[in-house]
């Protein structure tokens, strides 16, 4: 990911949210909306659903945008943690629609509530040089199961891997991670 | 004092990309309220889900235009929402918004002497519920046959695998033999989240096991 396209995308949402500039919000929409639909559809979602939902989304982003914070996350980030706590939400819908529309769970705003530490910047190069480290086969695995969600063992299955193969590569993965984030983290792991 | 008995990795997995049943969901937006623990590391994960949504082959929109126009549109349903509140007393807000209820008026059972509870009932396959210990209670928790994940909310409780705090997750099974006592300071409030029956009747649904990679 380009920091100079992140930079770009924070202009055109801090006009959507000043000036309400539908221009800045066409380009936005070509961007992501596609990529949106096809992250929906790669978790299973039928066409309709996936735009349906692509578009609620977007919508979040039109109303919203004023509460996007650049120095807290990537556009894409946001709008990741916006489409995920959506498709919670439909799925909920679905099944009982008894829930309230305005639960904070589910609310945009409610997915960044506690306080960063380090900037978005640094954070993403941070997480880059992590991910960057990290052998292939243990990348692809943690991939599935944090951007797919897929368990260990349906992990296994997908990939003929044997579970355990499939859960030590995870957990070395994850270790990684976490020692290269403890810098970030000094404040943080104090509890 | 936090003590690492059990691997979260997975279940902070399953939080990021959303795949969780909606308590445990709900109890990993609580957990990462109330505690800094494994908020970088989510933060983190997020963040490359972000770059990971950058990187997929786009899929055409089918009607740009229009959707466009609707967007547009919806500038005059005027739904705009107050803020929600961060502020975080007792229950997280994520709690108190899934429960409906904050710390104060839970509807509490006794269901022993020193132990209420509060029954939510089956969720998404869970089952789920609030507890409540008196200082320096010993209970007896119900056995279970699949796992039991508790979050921490106030107070503390200790049982042979050490103490557990506000912020903390107890992940206990069948092998745990698991009769936890109340810290003396207050009264110990927790939110569980078991396995419900169907579940463990080998439903299509994952048990809480499976999410782990418990198995």
């Amino acid at each position: 990911m380009s920091t100079e396209l992140q930079r770009e995308f924070a202009v055109l949402t801090e006009r959507v949210a000043t000036s309400r500039d539908r221009q800045a919000f066409a380009q936005l929409f070509d961007y992501f909306a596609p990529r949106l639909k096809s992250y929906l559809r790669s978790l299973n979602m039928n066409d309709n659903a996936a735009e349906d939902l692509t578009q609620e989304v977007m919508v979040v982003l039109w109303q919203k945008a004023h509460l996007y914070d650049a120095s807290k996350s990537s556009l894409s980030t946001w709008l990741f943690r916006v489409a995920r706590n959506r498709r919670i939400d439909a799925v909920r819908r679905d099944k009982s629609a008894q829930l309230d529309p305005d639960e904070p769970l589910l609310q945009p705003s409610a997915v960044q509530p506690v306080d960063e530490l380090i900037d978005a910047d640094q954070r993403d190069e941070r997480v880059q040089e992590a991910m960057a480290s990290l052998p292939q086969e243990q990348l692809e695995l943690v991939r599935q199961a944090f951007f797919l969600g897929l368990s260990h063992s349906q992990i296994s299955e997908r990939t003929g891997l044997p579970l355990g193969t499939v859960k030590s590569r995870i957990r070395l993965a994850f270790g990684r991670l976490r020692r290269a984030l403890e810098n970030d983290a000094l404040v943080d792991t104090e509890f | 004092m936090t003590i690492k008995f059990d691997n979260l990795d997975a279940l902070i997995s399953g939080y990021v990309a959303g795949s969780l049943p909606l308590p445990l969901h709900v109890m990993m937006a609580s957990q990462l309220e109330l505690s800094g623990q494994h908020r970088s590391l989510v933060r983190a994960l997020e963040a490359a889900a972000g770059n990971d949504l950058e990187e997929l082959s786009p899929v055409a929109v089918s009607k740009r235009d229009e959707t466009l126009a609707q967007i547009f549109k919806s500038d005059e349903d005027g739904s705009g929402q107050g803020e929600t509140s961060t502020q975080c007393d007792v229950m997280p807000s994520a709690l108190v918004g899934f429960t409906g209820f904050s710390v104060n008026d839970i509807p509490w059972k006794t269901k022993l002497p020193g132990f209420k509870e509060f029954d939510l009932g089956t969720v998404d396959g869970c089952e789920v519920s609030l507890f409540w210990i008196r200082p320096g209670r010993t209970v007896p928790m119900h056995k279970h046959e699949g796992k039991e994940l508790s979050l921490i909310l106030q107070g503390a409780f200790t049982d042979e695998r050490g103490v557990f705090a506000r912020g903390d997750i107890s992940i206990a099974d069948e092998n745990v033999e698991h009769r936890p006592t109340a810290d003396m300071s207050a009264p110990c409030i927790g939110f569980a989240v078991t396995d419900g029956p169907q579940r463990l009747s080998g439903s299509f649904k994952q048990r809480i096991g499976d999410i782990l990679g418990a198995y």
